[in-house]
């Protein structure tokens, strides 16, 4: 593997890791359980593996962002997710921040 | 299935038990889930192999399990990773010194270069891994007890002088003392010598200023004596008595001593001495402006050490030997003791460091008392202008 590749890849990790939060936040105003979670923020172009996604649900349902119940579908139990109020306040928050950050970059890059 | 029991079991293993259930019943939908997918990607049922490279995908039990614990998932984090890193260098380049000896005292005592060549190197390696696992397993317990230390947020420039250590001239390339830079690139060797003897008066009298260095050496020295009193690490120079006297010592009086024996008693007060010395310099490190608890340690310390050096020359195994009753009489002892040379009589010798100790836990003891009694402002401790609010 070449080095700046190795470097790139470590860069691009970093640069998506914050967002990442804010997509699952955003993805769950409408509930879900994980593994439709998954395959929705693929198609918005987020892919994610399982083993970051399942910890970062759980951090942030003990964080009180996240409610979840068990329920059965498709004759099994799943456990769907959805925004709490707190969650929601939190997203909206975060996305005033993320759009700042936008903006400012924007500004900066541009030529 | 009975590949997901197997690899869901290994993972609920590595899960704390409290959410394990939780946890693996989610997994376990996960992974039918994306199954199902495949199947119906590939219109039949997969194989072993199939089942065991999605496995792969959601990762190893070990990985996947350590995603779920709480606190960090490092042993040094990067906030305490160049302190760390700092210690490890001091600790080499203790083990180094400590070689050195090993090996010049080693040589001189036995004659035999090869042998202590390999004792130096043993317990070199010996002494640096020690050290080294220390230095992790205290970085490892301040990430995990989330100790706060005022250090790493409120050092200050005249602290910073211990770090002069790492610009030891190692390859003769590092940077020259301010004093030097500012003579020229073009001055003579005589005015080099002056800039260096100015740089180093310079480093003395900021290295007594310091009380974070002091307590950060305080520390550094306690744990390595510490290490060797305990038996952790060895310094192996006197074998024999062969070797006390090739060194320029005669065990004379105290030839058949048991130094076991002393060690054994003193074992656990020693330890406990040491202690006291690492607990005040941590809290020198916690809260640095605490005058008054420093001058309370500098007392207790001193007090530790006078009691110690009063057991050793009125009540241990040592007393018998001790020819002295009075400071005179120590005086004239160990002056004749010691006027016709090397080697010298072993027993004065000791006789001298007790009362050392004891004269040096005098100091501390009045030190410690200076600092409880005298205004901050003398002692260094301007808290006037320079405590936090």
């Amino acid at each position: 593997m070449n080095p700046d590749g190795d470097l790139y890849e470590s860069l691009r990790l970093e640069l998506r890791r914050g967002s990442l939060t804010l997509g699952v936040l955003a993805r769950l105003r409408t509930e879900r359980y994980g593994y439709t979670l998954r395959q929705a923020l693929a198609a918005d172009g987020l892919e994610m593996e399982e083993s970051t996604l399942y910890p970062l649900l759980r951090r942030l349902e003990t964080q009180g962002l996240l409610v979840s119940e068990w329920r059965e579908e498709d004759k099994r139990k799943k456990r769907f997710y959805r925004l709490s109020p707190a969650g929601e306040a939190m997203l909206e928050r975060l996305l005033a921040e993320w759009r700042s950050i936008s903006a400012s970059l924007e500004k900066i890059t541009q030529p | 299935m009975k590949l997901i029991d197997e690899y869901l079991r290994t993972v609920g293993i590595l899960l704390p038990r409290a959410q394990r259930d939780d946890i693996i019943a989610e997994l376990r939908d996960t992974i039918l889930s994306r199954i199902e997918a495949r199947e119906e990607e590939l219109g039949r049922a997969l194989t072993d192999d199939e089942t065991e490279a999605v496995l792969r995908e959601i990762g190893h039990p070990l990985v996947v399990a350590a995603r779920y614990r709480e606190g960090p998932q490092h042993v040094v984090g990067p906030t305490l990773y160049p302190y760390w890193l700092f210690a490890v260098k001091v600790a080499c380049a203790i083990q180094l010194f400590i070689s050195v000896i090993v090996l010049f005292a080693h040589t001189v005592a036995s004659g035999n270069f090869n042998q202590a060549l390999g004792q130096a190197i043993g317990t070199g390696i010996s002494g640096l891994l020690v050290l080294i696992g220390l230095a992790t397993a205290a970085a490892w317990l301040f990430e995990r007890q989330k100790l706060s230390v005022s250090y790493f947020d409120r050092w200050r420039v005249r602290d910073l002088r211990f770090l002069d250590f790492a610009a030891w001239d190692w390859d003769g390339r590092g940077p020259r003392p301010a004093a030097a830079s500012a003579a020229g690139p073009a001055c003579s060797p005589a005015d080099n010598r002056e800039a260096r003897r100015a740089a180093r008066r310079d480093w003395r009298r900021r290295r007594r200023a310091s009380r974070t260095a002091s307590a950060i050496w305080a520390v550094v020295w306690a744990i390595v004596f510490t290490l060797w009193w305990v038996g952790a690490i060895h310094f192996p120079i006197i074998g024999s008595q062969d070797d006390l006297r090739r060194l320029g010592v005669d065990a004379g009086t105290l030839a058949g001593f048991n130094w076991t024996a002393l060690h054994q008693t003193l074992f656990w007060p020693v330890v406990g001495y040491e202690a006291l010395i690492v607990l005040q310099a941590v809290f020198m490190l916690i809260s640095p402006w605490a005058v008054r608890l420093r001058g309370a340690f500098d007392i207790a310390i001193g007090v530790a050490l006078m009691a110690l050096a009063n057991w050793l020359w009125t009540s241990s195994s040592l007393t018998a030997f001790m020819e002295a009753h009075s400071f005179t009489g120590l005086l004239v002892w160990v002056e004749t003791s010691f006027r016709y040379g090397p080697p010298l009589p072993l027993a004065p010798m000791i006789a001298l460091a007790i009362a050392g100790a004891a004269l040096g836990g005098l100091f501390k003891v009045l030190g410690g008392l200076w600092l409880l009694i005298a205004p901050p402002v003398w002692t260094g401790y301007r808290d006037a202008e320079e405590q936090p609010a």
